[in-house]
This record gives C-alpha cells, sequence and structure tokens, in this order.
C-alpha cells in the first residue's frame, strides 16, 4: 500500500481523499496556489506545496509543478480529485513516467473515452445503445442531411472533443442544418482546437441516468447501481439522486449489464461513470463516459456503504476488486445538494466574500462533504461549488424530508448561495413525485432564479429584528481582510470606502 | 439598548431593540418583533409567524438568513462605519481605491469639484455588473487618475481627495 498520496486538487473534494487517506494510515500531501494558502485543504494535510498563483493555469493545472511537489515530499502515488488534471491522459503519463501511480483509470482508457466519436464507435461495437447517427465525424453537409431525415429531427450536431455545450448545436430542420453545422465546427475548433462534429438523433425531454463503474487492473469490472442526475441547469447537475425513480430493477440490471460492457470494452479500471439518457419508452442510449470520480459519489457511498476513494485506492495500489465491492447491494436512498456560492436571485453570478456565520447541519441520515470553515475567504478564481449537502432515508420520501430540514439549518452567511433555490425545488410536486426530466429546469424553475419580488413585508421585518439583534451582539466582521494575507482575491464587500452592489445607473 | 437604521432596496428601516428577560423586544417601524437565542440560530416571533434564523454584520452591511432565505441590509446612520474610524486596515479618507479588479465605465466628478460622504464618484464594471464607488468621505478631488475605458487592479487609487482634517 502507498505511504504516502498527493491530492493534486483543492476545496471540499481534496478535503474528502484526506480524510480516507488518514483512516488507511497514509500521510498526504497538499498542493495549493497563492489564495488557498491558509485554505482548508492546505491546513488539513500532513504536509502542502505551494504550487504558484491563483489562476489555475499558473498553479492546480501545472503538470510539472505537481510532480515536482510528488517528488520532493516523496510522494508514491497522486490522486486527481475530479476536474482539473483528473481526465488529462498526459498528466497519468507523466506521473507513470516519474515512478508516481495515478490514481484513476490508465491514459490509452482516457483517451479512447475521452473522445465521444471514438467513444460511440466502441460502445457500438460492444453492443450497447448508442443514440442513432454518426459513427465517424464528418464534414460533408449532404452526409449530414441525409442522416438527419433518416433517424428523423431534431437532431443534435456535437463536437467530438471536449465537452461543456460547447460545439453543440440543435437542429429541428433540414433548413437550419447548414448554418448549424458551420457553427458548431467554428465553436469546437475555438474551444479545443479540433473542428470534428457528429450528428445524433436529439432525444426528447430525456432523464439523465449514469452508472458508477469499478474495475481493477486484472479485467474485473462491476456497476454499483445507477444515479438519475436529471435536474441540471445549463448541462450543470445541482441535485442528484439514487435510485431513481425510473429505474425498474429490470432495467437496472438491462442498463447495468451494458455499463459493464462499455466499460470493458474500453479495458477500465478505477471507477468511472457511463452515462446514459433515458426517454419515455424506457429506451436508452449511451452519452459519454466520465474517467474520474465524480461529483456526486457521495450518493452511491451511502446506498452501498462502500468509500469509492478507499477502493480507488486500494485499485491503483494492484489490489483486486473486494468482495464487498463484488456483493454491493442497494439499500434506502440518498440524495446530494450542490452548494454554490452564486446568487439565484441574479442570474447565478457566482458571489464572493467572508463567510461570517457557517454552521453546517447534522443529524440522521446527513452527511456534507465541504472544504470550507466559518470566517474564510470564497474569492472566484475557481469553480464556486463550497460544499455537497448528502442525505439518507429509508426511502426517498424521508430522504428528501431530511435533506428540506438539512438546507433550512445549514446556515451560510457573508455570501449567496443556491440553497433556497434548492429549496423550491426539492418542494415542487413534479419532483414530489419523480417525474423529473432534463428540461425540468427550464419547464418548472424560473431560469433566472428566485424572483427578488418574494419577500413579504412581515419577513422584512423579522429579518432587519434579526440583523438588529446581531448589531447589538457587537462582533462585526471587516469589510476588509484579504489583502494583509497576501491575497489577490477581493470581494465586493472589502471596500472601506462603501461599495454597494447593484447601483450603477 | 439602540436604535439602528437599516436600508433595504428603497426601503429604510428604523428599529430599536430592548433586552428582557434574555430575549430581545424589537420594533421595526413601530411594529413589535420577539427575538429568542434558541440553538445555533434564533427564533423571531411575528404576530402568528415564527421563523428561524441567524444574522451577522460586517462593517456596512447586515447579512440575515431566515428560514433559509438570504436578505441584505445596508446599514445607515451611525451603524455604518466606515473602515478608518475603528482600527480598520486601510483607514484611508483621501482616497477612493478601486475594491476589485475591473473596468471604469464612467468617472462622475471632475478635479476641484467638491463632494460629500457616500457620493458616488465612479461606476466600475467587474463581473460583469456595474457598481459604483462612494466618496469615503467629505472633501475636494486633488487628483483623478483615470478615465472611463481603464482598467484597474484591485487596491488601485482611482481618485485622490483634499480632506480638511479635523
Amino acid at each position: 500500500m502507498f505511504k504516502k498520496i498527493l491530492i493534486a486538487n483543492r476545496g471540499e473534494i481534496a478535503v474528502r481523499i484526506m480524510r480516507t487517506c488518514r483512516v488507511l494510515g497514509i500521510k498526504t500531501v497538499a498542493v495549493y496556489s497563492e489564495p488557498d494558502a491558509n485554505a482548508m485543504h492546505t491546513q488539513l494535510a500532513d504536509e502542502a506545496v505551494s504550487v504558484g498563483e491563483a489562476s489555475p493555469l499558473e498553479s492546480y493545472l501545472v503538470i510539472d509543478k505537481i510532480i515536482a511537489a510528488a517528488k520532493e515530499t516523496g510522494a508514491d502515488a497522486i490522486h486527481p480529485g475530479y476536474g482539473f488534471l483528473s481526465e488529462n491522459p498526459v498528466f497519468a503519463e507523466t506521473c507513470e513516467k516519474n515512478g508516481i501511480v495515478f490514481i484513476g483509470p490508465s491514459a490509452d482508457s482516457m483517451r479512447l473515452m475521452g473522445d465521444k466519436v471514438s467513444a460511440r464507435q466502441i460502445v457500438t461495437k460492444a453492443g450497447a445503445p448508442v443514440a442513432p447517427g454518426m459513427n465517424s465525424a464528418g464534414a460533408d453537409v449532404s452526409a449530414f442531411k441525409k442522416l438527419a431525415s433518416e433517424v428523423g429531427y431534431p437532431v443534435l450536431i456535437k463536437a467530438s472533443a471536449g465537452g461543456g455545450g460547447k460545439g453543440m448545436r440543435l437542429v429541428h430542420a433540414e433548413a437550419e442544418l447548414e448554418d448549424a453545422l458551420e457553427a458548431a465546427q467554428r465553436e469546437a475548433r475555438n474551444a479545443f482546437a479540433d473542428d470534428r462534429v457528429f450528428l445524433e438523433k436529439f432525444i426528447v425531454q430525456p432523464r439523465h441516468i449514469e452508472f458508477q463503474i469499478i474495475g481493477d487492473k486484472s479485467g474485473n469490472v462491476t456497476h454499483l447501481f445507477e444515479r438519475e442526475c436529471s435536474i441540471q441547469r445549463r448541462h450543470q447537475k445541482i441535485i442528484e439522486e439514487t435510485p431513481s425513480p425510473a429505474v425498474s430493477e429490470e432495467l437496472r440490471e438491462k442498463m447495468g449489464e451494458s455499463a459493464i460492457l462499455i466499460a470493458k470494452a474500453g479495458g477500465y479500471y478505477s471507477t468511472g461513470t457511463v452515462e446514459f439518457l433515458l426517454d419515455k419508452d424506457d429506451k436508452y442510449y449511451f452519452l459519454e463516459m466520465n474517467t474520474r470520480l465524480q461529483v456526486e459519489h457521495p450518493i452511491t457511498e451511502l446506498v452501498t456503504g462502500l468509500d469509492l476513494v478507499s477502493e480507488q485506492i486500494r485499485i491503483a495500489a494492484g489490489e483486486n476488486l473486494s468482495p464487498e465491492v463484488l456483493n454491493a447491494t442497494q439499500r434506502g436512498h440518498a440524495f446530494e445538494c450542490r452548494i454554490y456560492a452564486e446568487d439565484a436571485e441574479n442570474k447565478f453570478f457566482p458571489s464572493s466574500g467572508t463567510l461570517m456565520r457557517y454552521v453546517e447541519p447534522c443529524g440522521p441520515g446527513v452527511r456534507v462533504d465541504s472544504g470550507v470553515r466559518e470566517n474564510d475567504i470564497v474569492g472566484i478564481d475557481y469553480d464556486p461549488i463550497l460544499s455537497k449537502l448528502i442525505t439518507f432515508g429509508a426511502n426517498r420520501e424521508e430522504s428528501r424530508l431530511r435533506m428540506i430540514d438539512a438546507l433550512e439549518r445549514y446556515t451560510i452567511l457573508g455570501l449567496k448561495t443556491s440553497m433556497h433555490y434548492m429549496l423550491d425545488i426539492l418542494q415542487k410536486s413534479e419532483f414530489i413525485s419523480g417525474e423529473i426530466h432534463t428540461g425540468f429546469i427550464e419547464e418548472v424553475m424560473s431560469e433566472n432564479g428566485t424572483e427578488t419580488g418574494d419577500l413579504s413585508d412581515s419577513k422584512l421585518v423579522s429579518a432587519a429584528a434579526l440583523a438588529a439583534v446581531a448589531l447589538e451582539s457587537g462582533t462585526r466582521f471587516a469589510d476588509t481582510s484579504a489583502n494583509e494575507d497576501g491575497f489577490s482575491v477581493p470581494t465586493p464587500w472589502q471596500s472601506g470606502s462603501g461599495w454597494r452592489i447593484g447601483e450603477a445607473e | 439598548m439602540g436604535t439602528h437604521r437599516l436600508r433595504y432596496q428603497d426601503a429604510e428601516l428604523t428599529v430599536t431593540v430592548k433586552k428582557s428577560d434574555g430575549r430581545f423586544v424589537v420594533t421595526v417601524d413601530g411594529q413589535e418583533v420577539i427575538v429568542t437565542k434558541k440553538g445555533d440560530g434564533y427564533v423571531v416571533a411575528n404576530g402568528s409567524n415564527d421563523s428561524h434564523g441567524d444574522a451577522a454584520v460586517s462593517k456596512s452591511r447586515a447579512f440575515v438568513t431566515l428560514d433559509s432565505q438570504l436578505i441584505e441590509f445596508e446599514l445607515a446612520g451611525a451603524d455604518a462605519v466606515s473602515s478608518g474610524s475603528d482600527g480598520g486596515q486601510s483607514g484611508e479618507k483621501d482616497k477612493l481605491r478601486a475594491p476589485m479588479p475591473g473596468k471604469i465605465v464612467k468617472i462622475l466628478v471632475e478635479n476641484g469639484v467638491a463632494v460629500t460622504a457616500k457620493q458616488a464618484l465612479v461606476v466600475i464594471e467587474s463581473m460583469k455588473m456595474e457598481n459604483q464607488l462612494l466618496s469615503p468621505s467629505d472633501g475636494i478631488v486633488k487628483a483623478v487618475h483615470f478615465e472611463a475605458g481603464d482598467q484597474v487592479d484591485a487596491d488601485t487609487v482611482i481618485i485622490e481627495l483634499e480632506v480638511d482634517e479635523e
């Protein structure tokens, strides 16, 4: 087993990985950028190495700096977390070349499954379902038109590389196709320096159902059931759950088998996720494979009782899948809400500030994976995720009610969060009955977030009363605090000279 | 105990707080509310409604969470402490600095003009939002270092004032 693991990440996921290392008796090394010098993940590690300035391009994404930090501290393995370098095959190869074990899949699997066209080819060859469409990238308009009329409009033009909705175009009719094709190619070229695009039938109102895959280096692969991630805002998952209310035992078995086939065809080991779209007739189609630990992995941990990071570490060290993994069962129901520092009343702009009050909820079936503490300064250099709130219950309703209570008891003061918006979603009748799909937010919620006008007079009076009581208690937080620590992260309320939001002419 | 003035959007509220029997009797524009410490936060009894919440204050703002809704007030009157007056970090009454990196959209004053505290002097755009920067004190504009369209770093002095030190 490894003696020391470097965690090439920050925030909640770095903290979460360190906790497992501690339990396994493995020493940890943190890397940190300048604004993260006093961050929770930096302080929690046994050792910490500075890797540069705030911009990820100067710090968390610089392969040479991460490798140098591992060598300097004698780390024998690196866990990349999610995001940053986690799906970068060059990073995985550089680790191995330097005699450091990369905790994740092989660089070859990442390359095969990370490219959408090659993944489609592998999945088709393996005999698992993909949405009708092209199995190679093309540029010939007539070929696109021919195929589109065969599979039927609407169709989706997608970039082979990258993700995040870039280079993606929805086409409703043949007249739009040529322009859409050119636009998708242009966007893909600009975003990924790769203008390969392909066409796929657009699945209307699908659910997003993904399967947790786990495999060892001896070729054993199994799945750890599904997660439903249909509650998304602009391709960004915000609430996840398992089991999915739409997946029957029979369907689960079928989809799980497909997921295993796909992972095996990609020569996959470690943890990974096979994403599917599920339509109203219980037909499912391969969407993509994520070759890393997912943000939403804790809900799988709660219903299976497994520690996925611990399993990843064992697999990387060469162990075969344990009997606990091979015989895993699904029990109860889990939800996850991603707590973002963003302003749900103002187009979900990132919000920054000092965490003047920060109290996490606790109680039966409540887990909080967080990377911040009270008094921390949250800047705007990184992904705005503060924490993940995860609840477990004997059934879906118990888990949902625990989530509502936990959100209500989660106190975060000093910046804006999406918690109130989550509470709205959790209480919609469509959500309660499990009738959800990836268009839920657009259909049921206001796209721009919570309306500002819904603060009643009586609530304003109660809020003012609380504000006045807090004023009496005497503790006053500074509006400025960042600069004395050498931070480059300003917050809107750190200006002593009267910064006022939203008051421009 | 004291009287406080809080601004929320266009409304200004006058709030008085009295402590009795471990509870706070709070009057907001004539309306009485009882606030009691409970567990991690407070319970606010307002008519037949009980809500749960907590609050924290910085030098210029109050942040309140009430039944998980966030409400921010701007402090007015004696509570609005400028950073200079209680041993704060910068304490400069004669300089207006950019609080975050951004682009100057508009300079609202020119050299030699008399300004009052909290008067808007500059409009700056950061994180895709326009915001006003307010004068740190009464004074006369001594120097304007930038013009519309200029990019500024955090903490850069944009305007200097001639301030009458007492």
